[in-house]
């Protein structure tokens, strides 16, 4: 009798099996931001997507309501440029917020300490700028109903819902684009100081610039809002996954 | 094991480091160099802080880049100049630091507990860390880099700043600490790791110097190095190290090529050895 006659050959489901399970390991598998997200907020908990920012958020609370209070008594006497203002302010809590935060970690020295961590500080900022974006949304509700409630419909609730949505999504798909992007820590403050030259521009335009953005129909906003809005779902996948240099000091010549 | 193949980086056209190669293996490698010869640049790349221009950090064979948060879960981390929210104390921060590890709350809790007991800072666990003194601190940070039970513990010149007393005691920590994984101390103070480090790599001008036991590296000094009295004229040929407190009198020790007249042989240390091999960068 041959030697090979005595080996034992795999079944057919033996083969399929193997199959299966080489197919399982080396094709890799598509990488779920949402899944993956929960499950490292699920980890880390929520006191702890805050650890030691408290005072940044509160801070940009405080500062946030002061300027929407601010903008809101404008707006609800009827005085100043009403979509110019809301176009402006709606990023200004969401910007607030991450930007005090990641501020923080540099300035205490923890940001490169965190950068090591099984789940990373990238990944933290990711959960973090979720959370202040939705914070946004929910103020920016309040606040567009609340306007136009008191402007009794003129211009709608929708209207101004549009134009608050648009501004905050396009500012923060940019802002994660150039963080994601540029590699500098510096590119944390290139989108805000871009903001603040574009608010200038606009509120020294004035009476121009109120009727340009009220010219503009109510569905071109929300085209706008949404497009931002996957935007900044995509680049915010981008930012998650891709593997990024986290350092802040690089080198003593 | 860790190896790092070929790895250059490269900051615009500022070369930082150029074609290094070493392996890692269980033990503590003491990483030697003056201010500004690429220590900190290396350290950054293993820990994934920054990436290689060329060449690439391996894990078990695995690219460290590639392995993302499962590799930075077999780290624990020092970095330079530590940072800590000064309103918590270290127990918070601790538990907090035991989250982003994705350890599990009961574990992490006794795992904390006895991290703060090992580098004595149980008595003033719940205390704000904003009273403590740059000791404590710096063991606060020993206790965060060690909480994962890492395979890699890399140190950041972590005696900056310690006084002498707060120096030998963290030697002895770092010693009870380094079984069973690989610890990369990096440091340019040649008494914090001649005690400790089974091997001290070296870096000159951008580049690996030498991967060796401090014992092989001193040998290279066998023989040059002598002692005379302080108010000997030295000539071009003889080069001055140091000078040291000989009972009563100063005494000069010096590396010469060629015996010097006058002079007592002596068995060089790594200091001398860093000395030498420095020369043109600390004299």
């Amino acid at each position: 009798m041959n030697d090979f006659e005595n080996i034992r050959f795999p079944s057919g489901e033996e083969k399929d099996r193997s199959i299966r399970m080489i197919l399982e390991q080396g094709i890799p598998r598509p990488k779920r931001m949402a899944a993956d997200l929960w499950e490292t907020a699920g980890r880390i908990g929520f006191k702890n997507l805050f650890f030691g920012v408290g005072d940044c958020m509160f801070l940009a609370l405080l500062l946030g309501g002061l300027l929407w209070a601010g903008c809101f008594a404008v707006m609800a006497g009827g005085r100043g440029q009403l979509s110019v203002l809301l176009f402006l302010a709606s990023p200004f809590l969401y910007a607030l917020l991450h930007l005090l935060s990641i501020w923080k970690e540099i300035m205490v020295g923890t940001y490169e300490t965190l950068m090591v961590c099984r789940c990373s500080l990238h990944q933290l900022m990711v959960l973090r700028m979720l959370v202040f974006g939705g914070l946004a949304v929910i103020v920016l509700v309040g606040t567009s109903t609340g306007v136009g409630w008191l402007l009794k419909g003129s211009p709608s609730v929708l209207n101004l819902l549009g134009i608050s949505f648009s501004a905050l999504f396009l500012f923060a798909a940019a802002s994660a684009a150039a963080e994601w992007k540029w590699r500098a820590p510096g590119a944390y403050l290139v989108v805000p100081a871009g903001w603040i030259l574009l608010s200038l521009v606009l509120l020294i335009l004035g009476e121009r610039a109120e009727a340009f953005l009220r010219s503009i129909p109510d569905a071109v906003f929300w085209i706008a809002a949404a497009c931002g809005a996957v935007f900044y779902g995509r680049t915010l996948k981008h930012y998650y996954f891709d593997p990024k240099e986290g350092a802040i000091a690089h080198v003593v010549r | 094991m860790l190896s790092v193949e070929h790895v250059t980086k490269k900051y615009g056209n500022f070369t930082a480091l150029e074609d290094i190669n070493l392996v890692f293996e269980s033990g503590v490698y003491g990483l030697l160099a003056p201010n500004g010869a690429g220590k900190t640049t290396l350290i950054k790349m293993l820990t994934t802080l920054l990436f290689p221009t060329r060449g690439r950090i391996l894990w078990d064979g695995q690219n460290i880049l590639s392995m993302g948060s499962e590799y930075r879960g077999l780290v624990g981390y020092l970095p330079q100049e530590f940072g800590y929210y000064k309103n918590y104390s270290p127990r918070q921060f601790l538990r907090y630091m035991a989250a982003l590890q994705c350890m599990e709350p009961k574990a992490a809790k006794k795992r904390i507990d006895s991290l703060l007991e090992l580098v004595a800072l149980s008595d003033v666990k719940d205390k704000k860390m904003k009273q403590f003194s740059g000791g404590m601190i710096q063991r606060v940070g020993i206790a965060q880099a060690m909480l994962n039970d890492p395979k890699l513990l890399i140190l950041d010149e972590p005696t900056a700043g310690l006084d002498p007393k707060e120096r030998v005691r963290f030697r002895n920590l770092i010693h009870s600490l380094a079984k069973q994984r690989i610890v990369i101390l990096s440091t340019h103070i040649v008494s914090d790791i001649e005690t400790i480090a089974g091997k001290i790599i070296m870096l000159r001008d951008h580049a690996l110097y030498c991967c060796e036991s401090p014992a092989a590296i001193c040998e290279n000094l066998e023989g040059k190095l002598y002692e005379v009295p302080s108010d000997t004229a030295l000539t071009g040929q003889e080069l001055l190290l140091s000078e040291r407190q000989a009972g009563d009198r100063t005494v000069l020790r010096i590396a010469s090529d060629f015996p010097v007249k006058g002079a007592v042989p002596v068995s060089p240390d790594l200091e001398d050895a860093f000395l030498y091999i420095y020369r043109e960068d600390t004299l």
